[in-house]
């Protein structure tokens, strides 16, 4: 039975070793097949990258250190992530301003796959750093919104 | 008449609404199921351990609200309140909103409230839905229903097997079901090329 403070939920971490002592978010993203349904959210605060675009924007990373702009590698950041995520010029503050996180494309559902106090995980979470439950539950999901798009997003909680 | 989303998709692979039969105009219908976080809703238990960054938040304009099962009844009351108030004049002018609006804002703490985001393409005032550990769309119909709104009795099978489900992944979830007006995204995506600074 789960513990009444256990927010582990779905995550099955690659190893004991710790990496520091910030806190990992996983959250789940249904993408919507078509942006004419769903809901617009924020992307996760502090967050690495998706299962899907962390080999794409590491290698920006790399290139960013490797000498190109920081200009050059938001761009960069921006068409990598832009099948889910995009510049935020959609919600913005009573001050008139938008707010610096990116915000999803229409998505039918997310959900937090869950929430582990320490980092762990070296790269970001996929499907194989789930629990069977977690895949379970990844599979229900998939099965239940066809034609859509899953992405896990890895975030620290700092 | 056609009673389920006639997109060229199908959206939702299983039934979990069950939405009436009758339906009384086009502008369509859906239905979110929220996974609050009790926790966060309950100032008396702030004291209790609980991760930060662990939750999200829905955003739509008002005039879409129909109704959240958890504040439903007071919502109703205090509607027909403020109807018995204004009698000839169901608009109030204050802030804009229609007496059902105003009863929504009134009854809605903690689950929903008023928003200080706006959305630079809407002149209507955003509601936001706090505290969320997840959302998911489970209904979703071409048409609108009189006098409608989601609750547990109107979860199929499928969708009363989920219900119980989400209920079980985290600690003190709290759950709800949203019923919102329209097809349509719960607000306009803008993009950076539809604004002047792109």
């Amino acid at each position: 039975m789960r513990r009444d403070e256990s927010y582990d939920g779905f995550l099955n971490p690659p190893g004991e070793y710790r990496i520091s002592d910030e806190g990992e978010r996983v959250w789940l993203f249904v993408r919507a097949p078509t942006d004419a349904v769903g809901a617009i959210v924020m992307e996760p605060y502090e967050m690495i990258a998706t299962d899907r675009t962390y080999e794409a924007e590491r290698a920006a990373k790399d290139a960013f250190r490797n000498g190109i702009s920081y200009k050059e590698y938001r761009k960069q950041i921006e068409q990598i992530r832009s099948p889910l995520f995009v510049p935020n010029f959609t919600f913005r503050s009573d001050y008139g301003e938008f707010y610096d996180e990116m915000v999803s494309r229409p998505v039918l559902a997310v959900f937090l796959m869950g929430a582990l106090e320490k980092w762990y995980h070296e790269q970001v979470y996929t499907y194989d750093d789930l629990t069977d439950d977690g895949k379970a539950f990844y599979d229900f999901i998939k099965t239940l919104y066809p034609g859509s798009e899953l992405y896990l997003a890895t975030a620290l909680e700092t | 008449m056609l009673q389920e989303m006639d997109a060229p998709m199908q959206l939702i692979s299983k039934r979990m609404v069950e939405f009436p039969r009758q339906c009384v105009g086009r502008e369509g219908t859906q239905v979110w199921m929220l996974a609050y976080a009790e926790r966060l809703l309950l100032d008396s238990r702030i004291d209790e351990y609980i991760p930060l960054d662990i939750t999200t938040q829905l955003l739509f304009p008002i005039n879409r609200f129909i109704g959240l099962d958890l504040t439903y009844k007071p919502h109703q009351e205090r509607y027909a309140e403020l109807l018995k108030s204004v009698e000839t004049e169901p608009m109030l002018r204050t802030n804009y909103l229609t007496a059902y609006e105003l009863a929504a804002v009134d009854t809605g703490r903690p689950y929903l409230y008023i928003s200080t985001t706006e959305h630079p393409q809407l002149n209507r005032p955003l509601m936001i839905v706090p505290h969320l550990y997840g959302a998911f769309l489970i209904g979703i119909a071409s048409v609108s229903y009189a006098d409608w709104h989601c609750t547990q009795r109107d979860l199929t099978e499928h969708g009363q097997a989920f219900y119980e489900r989400i209920k079980t992944i985290f600690p003190s979830t709290k759950l709800g079901l949203l019923t919102l007006r329209g097809t349509e995204p719960l607000v306009p995506l803008v993009l950076k090329s539809d604004t002047d600074d792109a």
